[in-house]
């Protein structure tokens, strides 16, 4: 008799739909009922929130830019965590798990407290912007308060341990002696990672992507920190609805179309790996 | 019983029966098992606060619990629990953050006889909804070293921090921070505009063009030590603060039109509806405004006190001398934002477009 092992996933999948969807219900049901400010909803089914968003330039901008910033994290945050985690998980010496505990250690501190360390190391007067300005690189200090680009920097600040521990574990379950055989039979360095390791890593590769866009989509200290008030994502937007003006309403409807984008691009990009998958292993 | 003993023994039942009437009056009323909910500021408000009244309340045998969150949070939370058990007894709100609420329906009447500290306030301090809880001075705060150095001539009005050297070295106080209604309101009625219509207010911030607009003042404390920013809109407490730690700030109140100078903001503290324990609250919002709680929270924290006997002590301190306007004839020139008049929505839906616009 074969073992049911997906049933092991069940009370979990039940867990996580049961908590997901009683907290967000009655706070997304409120998005069907106009708003009549604090707190208090209108009684007629509308989808008038709806319309004032795909409408309103500023939920439209709002949504491009945030979906704009978290993949530009995404990938760049994997551009610097990939070789970080390969290097930490093909290393031998003991110092591995120690650069490792001091990942894990540093991905414990409070993202307030990361943001406002970004802030003094590149303020005017802080030694890297005095370093660049006297190698010449720049002619006046770099700022990240303010800018979409220092959002970037946050978020990645931000996303960067999860990722390299993702990998981590990821390239640990890729045994080493495929790579030392492609090596025997003559492969070189690269050709050996673009062959072997980085189609081996890909699903891991493309999860990590997932989790830290997610993490983005849904960021709110990085960008009202170091956005300064000028950089308006969908969380920041959310944070002004829904305290500021408490237009619990729209708020909630900002969130549902947050969700919805979100795991819509999920699924897709799910999808698309999923295709290619199946695509290599036809024409393997 | 002689006539003369039963006379003294009537005279001594008279005067105790005296004692025990006056006695409820005069002696301190424990609070022994009782706990009160405050809603506050965090940040270390919420300590100030219990250091200089919140200790006398559990001297008295009750137990005094904070739950810290800007006034906008605080509404949030009792908007969430309506129709349940109230959240917190005392609330503390901003004064926008007051008009909600007590439109919303979330405060209960409070019986001034048990406030006696209300005889050191302004008749317009306090009524049966609402007792004022500080007082903060909106304006500019200057790094005057910086000015100098850049030979920036030292601001007077807002509309001097578009100075062209003040590029990039300038934060506002954010949209969704209470004294951005003062700061949009100021910059309006400069411009000869009125609070019905602030756009001459967005047009000065959008001319400004800071490097940002601040949230967290810990951020501009951050950036002006770091030389980044110069001049930051925010209220005198922070150029208190800024000062006792040693940086070389001063702080300008702006002159708005030819005859008023500088904005004031208040806080209020209320008792929330449905409270198990106003008569703990009401005790609570006493000591908050007595005068030695007050002192102790401008010293500590930089905030104008609403008690006349505490600010009347403040010019002991050459700092808050320097900083607040604490004459009333200076006061009484202060503008105050009328929120009947002034449309907070309206202006955030405006500046929102505005700033992500650029």
């Amino acid at each position: 008799m074969r073992a049911r092992w997906h049933l092991i996933l069940a009370p979990s999948l039940v867990l996580s739909l049961a908590l997901l969807l009683a907290s967000q219900f009655i706070f997304l049901r409120g998005s069907f009922f106009k708003d009549l400010r604090l707190g208090r909803l209108g009684t007629e089914f509308t989808l008038e929130n709806y319309v004032r968003f795909l409408t309103d330039s500023i939920y439209v901008d709002s949504l491009i830019l945030t979906t704009r910033l978290s993949a530009t994290v995404a990938i760049l945050t994997l551009l610097l965590a990939y070789p970080v985690a390969y290097i930490l998980a093909r290393m031998t010496s003991r110092w591995s798990m120690v650069l490792l505990a001091a990942i894990v250690a540093a991905s414990f501190i409070t993202i307030v407290i990361k943001v406002l360390g970004l802030i003094i190391i590149f303020s005017s007067g802080g030694a890297l912007n005095q370093t660049l300005l006297w190698l010449g690189v720049v002619t006046k200090p770099v700022t990240i308060v303010g800018q979409p680009s220092g959002v970037v920097v946050g978020l990645m600040h931000f996303t960067m341990g999860f990722a390299v521990l993702l990998l981590y574990g990821v390239i640990r379950t890729i045994p080493r002696s495929l790579e030392d055989a492609a090596t025997i039979h003559g492969a070189q360095r690269w050709r050996v990672f673009k062959r072997v390791i980085v189609p081996l890593s890909l699903p891991g590769v493309i999860v990590t992507a997932l989790i830290v866009f997610n993490l983005c989509m849904g960021a709110f200290t990085s960008a009202a920190l170091i956005g300064g008030g000028k950089v308006y994502t969908l969380p920041v937007l959310i944070q002004q609805t829904v305290i500021m003006q408490t237009r619990y309403a729209m708020g909630a409807t900002i969130s549902a179309v947050l969700m919805a984008v979100t795991l819509i691009i999920n699924l897709v990009s799910i999808a698309i790996a999923a295709w290619l998958g199946s695509v290599r292993r036809l024409t393997a | 019983m002689t006539t003369m003993k039963r006379r003294t023994l009537i005279g001594g039942l008279a005067l105790g029966a005296a004692a025990l009437a006056v006695l409820p009056a005069t002696a301190q009323q424990r609070f022994d098992g009782v706990t009160v909910r405050v809603a506050t500021f965090g940040g270390g408000w919420d300590k100030a606060v219990h250091k200089y009244a919140g200790y006398k309340f559990e001297e008295l045998g009750g137990k005094v619990e904070y739950v810290t969150a800007p006034p906008r949070d605080n509404l949030a939370k009792l908007i969430a629990a309506k129709g349940r058990p109230a959240p917190f007894d005392v609330v503390e709100m901003g004064d926008l953050t007051w008009v909600d609420t007590f439109d919303a329906g979330f405060l209960q009447k409070i019986n001034l006889a048990n406030i006696p500290n209300t005889k050191d306030l302004l008749k317009t301090q306090y009524d049966e909804w609402k007792v004022a809880s500080w007082i903060t001075q909106e304006g500019i705060v200057v790094n005057v070293e910086k000015f100098k150095e850049a030979g920036i001539p030292m601001p007077e009005r807002y509309r001097d921090l578009l100075h062209p050297k003040l590029a990039g070295k300038l934060a506002l106080i954010d949209i969704t921070q209470a004294g951005a209604s003062q700061l949009l309101v100021g910059a309006t009625m400069d411009a000869g505009g009125t609070q019905e219509n602030v756009d001459p207010g967005l047009k000065f911030v959008k001319d400004a063009n800071p490097l940002q607009f601040w949230k967290v003042g810990a951020q501009v404390v951050t950036l002006m030590k770091a030389n980044d920013i110069w001049a930051a809109t925010m209220h005198a407490g922070f150029a208190v603060q800024m000062k006792r730690a040693g940086l070389p700030v001063t702080f300008v109140h702006p002159k708005i039109g030819t005859d008023r100078r500088g904005l004031l903001k208040e806080g209020w503290l209320g008792v929330v509806k449905g409270s198990p324990q106003p008569r703990a609250a009401e005790f609570f919002i006493n000591e908050y405004i007595s005068a030695a709680t007050q002192h102790g929270l401008a010293l500590e924290r930089g905030v104008v006190p609403v008690n006349g006997a505490a600010r009347a002590k403040l010019i002991d301190d050459p700092v808050l001398k320097e900083m607040f306007l604490i004459a009333d004839s200076d006061v009484a020139k202060m503008v105050s934002v009328d929120f009947n008049k002034f449309n907070l929505d309206e202006a955030t839906q405006k500046w929102t477009r505005m700033v992500s616009s650029r």
